[in-house]
């Protein structure tokens, strides 16, 4: 089951942007605003007590996990990729060999960019200035116009796991080693499940939003127009691991549903999220990647029963389109929400809002250590 | 050893910026010449805005055609100059007070002035001084022999707004090793001068390439007069150019390149037009190469060079007396 189709990303953050901007202007010394126009549609905002600020979040951006970095099918054999994820340019190439490798992209010679013009050659790929070839793990093995290799010559190469159609690196800020491992879908469940989409956005936030999201009860009634407010049947901490269960009421294409909702968290990059929704059976795979210190990207692969296809059900193709605009439309009013929140270290919370301070809990466990003692509270 | 071609083509911004700025020195290097426009864009009756050097600037000519580079934004407003009436300038506020000489970059109402830059007209392109201490000229513009001349070819201009230093232009001139593998010559060129004097670099480098097809020693002479004006002799058996190359910063994060090429005509016109076609091309395709890792390259303080890679740190030394 590996991804075909990669649905284009789709920018939120762009009006949000223009809203942050003119509320800064609105905040600044007045001689700064004269002149600015401002956006017409757009009311200029004073924000009322806590101006946006660059560090939203006391902690780290970058907890230590996995976290996805592409799709296996963006890499083929020979292909070579440029991604910027963790404040950081990089790029993910596959050698002849099949195996994917993740590197830093800038040569440690005069600074190219092996991304722009580079290939891969074997299982290494060469810069295209000057054509120096590194092998997966960063070491030059090749000057084509020198025979001696300086012995600084290396570039940082990433831990990568590639599992369920997609490559994972390991990151972590101390440079630890990986405390766990993403499990690889069993051969019954790959046969029973078929890739459907892949829904993509960029947004301002953090990880750890995403993840508190899951067990956010009380938003899915508010935010979601669910029905009730959901409480959970089973909530299960394993270390790197919590699963959380629960069912609830919604109304689908007009009809009330039971549905059966389960999310499985494998550190803070990904989530393995079946929902069974009265007849309708789906399975996502969520990964969450910090993208630099403001924005997010989140992934999520639709996959639908192998079974559920058109030739059995002629009016799956409907369903399906119908569920995928519906998943779309649900985490986008989240994005919304998290693009402009603040973090609260102290939250107000009643007694049905759900097990959140568990699972910050559980989130502690991914920051570095000296992080935690210098939390604050703030509001 | 094969090398597919690199992409011809780059997004400009494809990879994103990382904190901070990309180079550890001035984007403006001083107690240079940079070009700001071409001669025959620059007239008596209209303005001509350009930006650079993160602002605005203006070039005009006065009624005695003497050009005059000034600062484009009104310096009480700071809106744009746009009026202009053979004498004054005005923005768009238009109070007859604020007015400005343009002689003398006096505001009339006294007081205001408006930064004047020290210009030269040569070769055909107009060049303003840049110095952050507000120094003048050290040094003229040299000058072009082949420009005017009827064995030569007008310019051929070639003509980008590329994300990077103008120190990189200098840097890849001496990279002798990536002419190898990025240009394509198989075999690292020999340098036969790389010497740099205050203000000048002198560069002369023989090479075997092809040029129309035929494989032929090409000899590369590049003259640096500070940091903005490159005269580039190249001469081979078939092919005599001069290409004249004036890099000028934009803003903090982009310069201009402009290369205006002449080729020495020959006596036949076929192989004149196959000259100006092909060779032309044949530059501007390797220009790009340079573009594209250029743009999204990093700048390593301290790079790791090999026994083979060309004078760099001698450039990079000499690049330092501007900034």
């Amino acid at each position: 089951m590996t991804p075909n189709v990669i649905s284009p990303a789709i920018e939120v953050r762009s009006e949000l942007q223009v809203f942050a901007n003119d509320a800064m202007t609105v905040i600044g010394d007045e001689t700064m605003s004269r002149g600015v126009a401002t956006p017409v549609g757009v009311p200029a905002r004073r924000v009322a007590s806590e101006p946006l600020s660059d560090s939203r979040y006391r902690f780290t951006y970058y907890p230590r996990s996995w976290y996805r970095v592409a799709h296996s099918s963006d890499v083929p054999r020979g292909g070579l990729l440029s991604v910027h994820y963790f404040g950081r340019d990089l790029v993910v190439f596959r050698g002849d060999d099949g195996v994917a490798h993740v590197l830093d992209a800038y040569c440690p010679h005069l600074g190219a960019h092996l991304g722009v013009g580079g290939v891969v050659k074997g299982s290494a790929v060469v810069c295209p200035f000057h054509g120096w070839t590194f092998d997966g793990d960063g070491a030059c093995i090749e000057i084509p116009y020198c025979d001696k290799i300086p012995t600084r010559a290396k570039m940082d190469s990433w831990l990568v796991s590639e599992v369920n159609g997609m490559i994972f690196v390991w990151f972590d800020q101390a440079g630890g080693e990986p405390s766990f491992e993403i499990p690889a879908q069993g051969d019954k469940e790959r046969s029973h499940w078929r890739y459907s989409t892949t829904l993509s956005w960029r947004f301002r936030s953090h990880v750890q939003e995403v993840v508190e999201n899951g067990v956010d009860f009380a938003h899915f009634n508010r935010l979601h127009k669910f029905l009730d407010v959901p409480a959970p049947s089973e909530l299960h901490f394993d270390g790197e691991y919590f699963r959380v269960q629960f069912d609830t009421r919604r109304r689908l294409m007009g009809v009330e549903t039971l549905s059966h909702m389960q999310a499985e968290f494998h550190g803070m990059g990904y989530y393995v999220t079946p929902v069974t929704a009265g007849k309708v059976q789906i399975n996502t795979f969520m990964s969450a990647t910090p993208v630099d210190e403001d924005l997010v990207e989140v992934k999520l692969d639709v996959m639908f029963p192998a079974a559920f296809s058109w030739w059995r059900k002629p009016l799956s193709p409907l369903v399906k389109r119908v569920v995928i605009k519906g998943i779309k439309d649900e985490f986008e009013r989240d994005i919304r929400v998290w693009e402009r929140k603040v973090y609260r270290e102290t939250p107000g919370l009643c007694q049905d809002d759900g097990p959140i301070m568990k699972v910050r809990k559980w989130c502690e466990q991914f920051y570095p250590a000296a992080a935690i003692g210098v939390r604050t509270t703030v509001g | 050893m094969t090398l597919a071609p690199p992409a011809p083509v780059w997004e400009s911004g494809q990879i994103l910026a990382v904190d901070g700025p990309r180079y550890p020195f001035t984007p403006y290097p001083n107690r240079s010449w940079f070009k700001v426009a071409f001669a025959d864009e620059v007239g008596s009756r209209w303005l001509m805005p350009v930006d650079y050097f993160g602002g605005s600037l203006l070039v005009l000519r006065d009624q005695d055609s003497e050009v005059i580079v000034l600062d484009g934004r009104c310096p009480i407003h700071g809106e744009l100059l746009e009026r202009f009436d053979g004498t004054l300038l005005r923005c768009v506020y238009d109070v007859e007070t604020e007015a400005i000489d343009m002689r003398s970059g006096r505001s009339l109402c006294g007081g205001y002035g408006i930064k004047l830059w020290p210009t030269a007209e040569r070769n055909g392109l107009v060049y303003a001084w840049h110095d952050a201490d507000g120094g003048q000229p050290a040094f003229e513009v040299p000058l072009i022999p082949e420009f005017g001349d009827p064995a030569w070819t007008g310019y051929n201009k070639l003509h980008w707004v590329v994300r990077t230093h103008i120190q990189e232009v200098a840097e890849n001139a001496v990279d002798l090793a990536h002419f190898a593998v990025l240009h394509e010559y198989h075999h690292v060129p020999v340098p036969n001068i790389v010497e740099t004097t205050e203000r000048q670099l002198i560069v002369d480098v023989t090479s075997r390439r092809k040029i129309l097809g035929f494989t032929r020693d090409t000899d590369l002479h590049l003259e640096y007069t500070g940091m903005g004006c490159v005269i580039a002799r190249v001469a081979s058996p078939d092919v005599d150019l001069v290409a004249h190359l004036t890099p000028t910063p934009v803003d903090d994060e982009h310069i201009n390149i402009n290369l205006s090429i002449m080729f020495k005509k020959t006596r036949n016109p076929f192989k004149d037009w196959a000259i100006r076609t092909f060779v032309f091309r044949d530059i501007k395709r390797e220009f790009e190469r340079d573009i594209m890792v250029w743009e999204s390259k990093t700048f390593h303080n301290r790079p790791v060079l090999c026994v083979d890679d060309g004078p760099v740190g001698k450039v990079r030394t000499w690049a330092r007396t501007f900034y």
